[in-house]
């Protein structure tokens, strides 16, 4: 009888340790897509900020700029764009890894259940059966919501025109 | 007469490149920040073409073209897209809300004015 009692003692401090480690490895995912997000956040910033100012000295510059044969306003004109089309990247990347941290908090629920189950512990069972319903859902908007960006361009270049 | 086209963009840089290259070929323009305030704007006023980015907040380029051709005076006139998005599928969907064409950023300044000119004169 000892014997039996000193196996599930044991038992249940590998549980425990087994736990204990997934819910660490899920926080510091979570952490760690959360300052993935703050720092493209940054980025976008930076890249605002730069890009404004670009922008304002062109505009100083553009009356005399209009119309020049060498093609170089052309040049700026079409690299400014670019703050758009990074800053729609960037707003697409920050979108997914907010998805993909909710889903990784996500993660202790059916894990919990698990746990619950091992332990014979309905109540902990029914409740997160309950919840992984949500996650179901909220996977399925994930992956509609992230499966394709707004922006395709791979390289500095200008973009076709189709008229109907 | 100057003709006016209606610059609809939740990016300041697009609005500022959009009209710089329009306004030096001659062209008035008058910008609105989303779809929403590209609506109000086009009330009351003799546009001749519109140009408008598809994603934007409050009310998307789309939508607006849907409201856009609701209108009888703007049943007409020429509306381009000017989008990062170059799917067929969205393309599609601007042909059947009323576009007239489909513009991928960022836009050659040179060939916004040929097609615009080449559609207003």
């Amino acid at each position: 009888m000892e014997s039996v009692t000193a196996a599930e003692a044991k038992s249940h401090m590998q549980l425990d340790r087994i736990e204990s480690t997934f819910v660490k490895h899920s926080s510091e995912c979570s952490q760690q897509l959360s300052a993935a997000e703050g720092e493209l956040g940054r980025l976008q910033t930076l890249l605002d900020d730069a890009m404004g100012q670009m922008a304002e000295a062109f505009g100083r510059l553009a009356p005399g700029a209009a119309g020049t044969d060498d093609g170089a306003s052309d040049v700026v004109v079409t690299t400014l764009q670019y703050q758009d089309i990074c800053s729609q990247l960037v707003a697409h990347l920050r979108e997914r890894l907010a998805r993909t941290g909710a889903l990784v908090e996500g993660l202790h629920i059916p894990f919990e259940a698990a746990m619950a189950a091992t332990r014979g512990d309905p109540t902990t069972i029914a409740l997160a059966s309950s919840r992984v319903n949500n996650m179901e859902a909220m996977l399925a908007d994930t992956q509609r919501a992230t499966s394709s960006g707004p922006v395709q361009q791979a390289q500095v270049g200008c973009g076709d025109v189709e008229l109907f | 007469m100057i003709r006016t086209i209606l610059a609809v963009d939740d990016s300041a840089s697009i609005r500022q490149m959009v009209a710089f290259t329009l306004k030096g070929a001659g062209y008035e323009v008058l910008e609105a920040t989303d779809g929403q305030d590209g609506l109000d704007k086009a009330k009351g006023r003799q546009v001749s073409l519109v140009l408008t980015d598809q994603n934007m907040p409050r009310m998307d380029g789309l939508t607006l073209i849907r409201s856009l051709r609701g209108m009888p005076e703007y049943r007409n006139v020429p509306i381009l897209v000017l989008t990062t998005e170059s799917g067929q599928d969205m393309k599609a969907r601007g042909k059947a809300a009323g576009a007239t064409g489909w513009l991928v950023k960022p836009f050659d300044p040179r060939r916004l004015v040929d097609v615009v000119k080449k559609i207003i004169g």
